[in-house]
């Protein structure tokens, strides 16, 4: 591992996190440097609540989390370097790819200090152009899901926050987001929630677990049986 | 520091051209066809019941003279009178309608979909996101309550113009139906718009209410103001007053409650 990737790019302590007042995860304690780390757990274990709390979309209930130097707090500038692509689709289903992502090139132009890739560049970079003139709702989850990737890589964050970007997607669309990942984790920090223990092993250098209420940092070494082991205890 | 400010105007664009798009203009559409239908109707209902005598002493509002429609021979039409009285309050409805009909896209998707989730982990603060929704579906509501206004006046005067009946407008008619119309299309869309936000549930088609119940907070004040033209004639513009006040304040009231409503953890799933 290089110095470079030794920087600590997120850190949470004693970190709580929820809806309302209910705790999903407490006493939620790591850090995230740059490269990919994978993020699993079981169904319903909190993967998502704790990714939009890293991301900001929900408050912690308690502690303390912070992104690139900074809490992510409301309206925070630290969130114009952090992309999130949730389990959903962010884009409208009745418009097209094209009209989507003028909107969120219009939306994200507004973010403080962006710099916007051309929709142009982000189109051949995600082969998007038999596609753009096609409604979202047509879209199979994989081209959706590709649009989406184009939308997040609209302002290049460095921080990048994915929630199971590969689930339904067809083994070339996998295998492409794959390797997109792996070239994003080269230079920025990137966290995705997956259900497939052998590919956060083939594809992460790091790997959290979430069992129980709490999170658990696996770090590098670590192989399929530890990773069911650490899952199978949250019953 | 120009781009800083100039930042909510290009949310709100962004967030009404996309509305536009999603609708394909329906708003607009919606606003013209029954505004120019109002003002043909206004016109044409009446057929020969206009003929039939004492109808002035039956219906005493029109002798108010708050508007007044006149065959070539100068007899009043009463029933045309009345029907032209009741426009105000009637496109005042219909605005509520179409505004209850068309906001609840402005939301839809982001809330169903992933949008808002993106949305809320931008560097955007949560109460200028919630304001760029409600200015988006303030500007979509103004125009069409334009457009039907327009649609209603040119249709209304090339109506009367063809049958040949005069019509007297008094300042308190114009009054009550820009005041009527434009309040109760304003509170609609306030009110649909809380109820998009914060209880995102009810926008779902499922079995139950279906929204019914804000649907009804929306459209009901406007059905309300029926007694504004029709049974204060002689005190319309102090009505008036009253309407756009209450109007006004609720609509304050709605957008704080909104505005303090606005969080996450209403608008996403868990």
């Amino acid at each position: 591992m290089s110095a470079h990737e030794h920087v600590v790019t997120a850190h949470a302590s004693d970190l709580v996190v929820g809806y309302g007042d209910t705790a999903v995860l407490s006493s939620v304690n790591f850090e995230l440097r740059r490269g990919v780390t994978a993020l699993l757990g079981r169904n319903g274990g909190g993967k998502t609540t704790l990714m939009r709390t890293i991301c900001g979309v929900i408050r912690a209930l308690g502690g303390k989390c912070t992104v690139l130097g900074a809490q992510v707090a409301d309206g925070a500038a630290v969130r114009s370097r952090v992309g999130y692509l949730g389990h959903e689709s962010a884009l409208a289903s009745a418009l097209t790819v094209q009209q989507n992502l003028e909107f969120w090139r219009d939306i994200t132009s507004t973010y403080p200090g962006a710099i916007l890739a051309p929709i142009a560049e982000l189109v051949e970079r995600f082969d998007l152009s038999p596609l753009l003139s096609k409604r979202v709702k047509s879209l199979s989850r994989g081209q959706q899901r590709r649009a989406d990737l184009a939308r997040l890589a609209m302002t290049d964050p460095e921080f990048v926050v994915l929630d199971e970007p590969l689930t339904g997607l067809d083994p070339v669309y996998a295998a492409r987001t794959r390797e997109l990942l792996r070239t994003w984790g080269e230079t920025r920090t990137v966290l995705y929630s997956t259900h497939s223990v052998p590919e956060a092993l083939e594809l992460a250098r790091d790997h959290l677990a979430v069992t129980g209420t709490s999170v658990v940092a696996l770090g590098a070494d670590v192989t399929e049986s530890m990773i069911l082991d650490v899952l199978e205890s949250d019953r | 520091m120009s781009a800083m400010q100039s930042s909510p105007r290009r949310r709100i664009s962004a967030l009404t051209k996309r509305a536009w798009l999603q609708q394909r203009s329906t708003a607009l559409w919606l606003a013209l066809i029954i505004g120019g239908i109002s003002g043909v109707l206004a016109f044409v209902t009446a057929g020969g019941i206009n003929g039939v005598t004492e109808l002035s002493d039956l219906i005493p509002s029109v002798a108010a003279g708050m508007v007044s429609v006149r065959d070539a021979n100068g007899e009043l039409q009463t029933i045309t009178s009345y029907m032209l009285l009741m426009m105000p309050v009637f496109l005042g409805v219909l605005v509520a309608m179409i505004a209850t009909l068309t906001l609840p896209g402005i939301v839809a998707d982001d809330v169903s979909g992933g949008g808002i989730e993106v949305l809320l982990a931008s560097p955007i603060p949560r109460r200028s996101l919630f304001s760029a929704y409600l200015a988006a579906g303030l500007t979509l509501t103004a125009a069409s309550w334009i457009v039907a206004l327009v649609s209603f006046a040119v249709t209304a005067t090339a109506t009367a113009t063809i049958l040949g009946v005069s019509v007297t407008l008094t300042v308190p008619f114009i009054a009550a139906l820009i005041v009527l119309s434009l309040s109760m299309g304003v509170w609609s869309a306030v009110a649909t718009l809380f109820g998009a936000l914060l209880y995102p549930g009810s926008q779902e088609s499922k079995a139950g209410m279906n929204g019914g119940p804000i649907r009804l907070l929306a459209l009901a004040p406007s059905l309300l103001t029926v007694p504004s033209v029709l049974f204060l004639a002689e005190w319309v513009l102090p009505a008036l007053g009253g309407v756009l006040l209450l109007t006004v304040l609720a609509t304050f009231l709605m957008i704080r409650l909104t505005a303090r409503g606005f969080r996450s953890t209403r608008v996403l799933s868990s």
